[in-house]
C-alpha cells in the first residue's frame, strides 16, 4: 500500500514538475518575476502559433540590451547586425519569453516541409499587451537561456 | 472487507495518478496544422545564388477563417506567396520574403531568415496594396537586402550564399481557394553579380490535389490552391 501511494505521488510530481516550476519561478535563473508575469499574461496571445505546453523562461531586458544581444547572438559566422529593438527607447523594459509546445504555421522552404513542427518559440512582450515573435525553432537549436549582453 | 476497501482505494489512486498525468501533459487543447502543402518552382544548378526576384499581383484567397481574429502574423492557418534563397541543401538556413494571409481581413508582407534550423522573422508590414508588387532579396558586399517595389525594408549582414532559389505558394489552410496567381519575371543573381532571368526552372514541389501549378515559361509560374473537392 505504501509503495502504491509513493508511486502515485511520484507520477503526479513528475507530471506536474515543469508546470509547478514555471508557476513558482522555482528555477530562478530562468524566471525574472516581472517578466514571468508579463509572459504568462501574453500566453493566450501565443496559442495561435500552436499548442503551448509551458512557459520555459522569462527574462526582463531593456530594449537597448535586447538589441545589443541580437546584434551578435549568432556568433561571428552567423547572420549579423540588425535588430528592430535598436529603434526603441533604450531603457524601455521588455520581456523575452520562451514557450515550449508544438508550433506550426510558419513559412519554410518546401525542402523543409517534412520536418516536425517547431517545439519552442521566443517572443518579446511589449508594453502591457502584445508581442513580437522573435524566433521559432527546436529546443536543441534555440536554448532558453539568459541572454549574454555584450 | 478490509481487502476490498484497500483494493478500491488502490484503484482510485491509480486513476487519480493517471488523470493527473494526462492533464499535466496535455497543455493547451489547440491542435497544430495538419494541412501543409506547396506549389513551388525552383532555379538550381548554379553556384552561389545571391538574389531572387519576382513580380506578383496578389489576390486575397477566399475561404479564409472568418474574422475577427488576433492581428498577429503567422497565426490563423496562414497562406503564403513567397520566395526563398535557400542557403544549404539541408534547408536549415535561408532568407525569405513574401505575403501572408491569416483570417479574413489579415494580410501582411513579411521578411526574415533562418539559421541553424531556427526561423527569425525580421519584420512585417500590414495591409500592403493589392497591386503589382516587385519583390527582391539580394546580397551586395555580404549584406542581404530585402526590397519591395525597390524600397529597402531591411538588411541582414550574412556571409552566406544560396544553393538554389524557390518561389511559390505555401499553405497551412486546407479550405481556401486562391485563384491563379503568377510569379513572373523570375530572376536571380549569382556571386553578387547582375540580375539574370531563371533558365533552369522546374517545379520542385506540387502537392496535389489541392495545389496546382503551371510553368508557363522559365520565368513565369502560375500557382493556385483549389477549394477542397474541386479540380485545378
Amino acid at each position: 500500500m505504501k509503495a502504491i501511494l509513493l508511486a502515485s505521488a511520484l507520477i503526479a510530481a513528475t507530471a506536474c514538475g515543469d508546470s509547478a516550476r514555471a508557476l513558482s519561478g522555482g528555477t530562478s535563473s530562468l524566471f525574472d518575476a516581472t517578466a514571468q508575469q508579463r509572459c504568462e499574461a501574453e500566453r493566450p496571445n501565443v496559442t495561435g502559433y500552436g499548442r503551448v505546453d509551458r512557459l520555459t523562461a522569462a527574462f526582463s531586458l531593456t530594449a537597448g540590451d535586447l538589441a545589443r544581444w541580437m546584434l551578435t547572438r549568432h556568433g561571428p559566422l552567423g547572420p549579423q547586425g540588425t535588430s528592430r529593438w535598436a529603434d526603441y527607447p533604450a531603457t524601455e523594459l521588455l520581456a523575452l519569453c520562451y514557450f515550449d509546445g508544438v508550433f506550426s504555421g510558419f513559412p519554410r522552404p518546401a525542402a523543409a516541409a517534412g520536418r516536425p513542427p517547431y517545439d519552442r518559440i521566443a517572443i518579446v512582450a511589449v508594453g502591457s499587451s502584445g508581442h513580437v515573435l522573435d524566433a521559432a525553432g527546436y529546443r536543441a537549436d534555440l536554448p532558453a537561456t539568459r541572454p549574454l549582453i555584450p | 472487507m478490509r481487502t476490498s476497501r484497500i483494493s478500491r482505494l488502490t484503484r482510485a489512486l491509480a486513476i487519480l495518478a493517471a488523470l493527473t498525468f494526462i492533464i499535466a501533459s496535455s497543455g493547451s487543447a489547440l491542435a497544430t496544422h495538419t494541412f501543409h502543402k506547396y506549389s513551388v518552382v525552383r532555379d538550381s544548378g548554379q553556384f552561389a545564388y545571391t538574389g531572387v526576384y519576382s513580380t506578383r499581383t496578389d489576390a486575397v484567397p477566399s475561404g479564409l477563417t472568418p474574422g475577427p481574429c488576433t492581428a498577429t502574423p503567422f497565426q490563423n492557418s496562414p497562406v503564403y506567396y513567397t520566395q526563398w534563397v535557400v542557403i544549404n541543401s539541408q534547408a536549415t538556413d535561408w532568407v525569405e520574403m513574401g505575403t501572408g494571409y491569416g483570417c479574413e481581413g489579415q494580410r501582411y508582407w513579411f521578411w526574415g531568415y533562418a539559421w541553424q534550423g531556427t526561423w527569425y522573422p525580421i519584420d512585417t508590414e500590414w495591409f500592403f496594396p493589392l497591386q503589382q508588387n516587385y519583390y527582391d532579396i539580394h546580397r551586395v558586399g555580404e549584406i542581404w537586402y530585402f526590397n519591395i517595389n525597390g524600397v529597402n525594408k531591411a538588411i541582414k549582414p550574412w556571409n552566406a550564399v544560396g544553393v538554389y532559389v524557390d518561389a511559390g505558394l505555401e499553405s497551412y489552410n486546407g479550405h481556401v481557394n486562391t485563384g491563379w496567381i503568377s510569379h513572373w519575371e523570375l530572376q536571380r543573381t549569382l556571386s553578387e553579380s547582375s540580375w539574370y532571368y531563371w533558365s533552369g526552372t522546374y517545379v520542385a514541389a506540387l502537392h496535389t490535389p489541392e495545389m496546382c501549378g503551371q510553368l508557363v515559361s522559365s520565368t513565369n509560374y502560375r500557382t493556385r490552391q483549389a477549394a477542397p473537392g474541386t479540380a485545378c
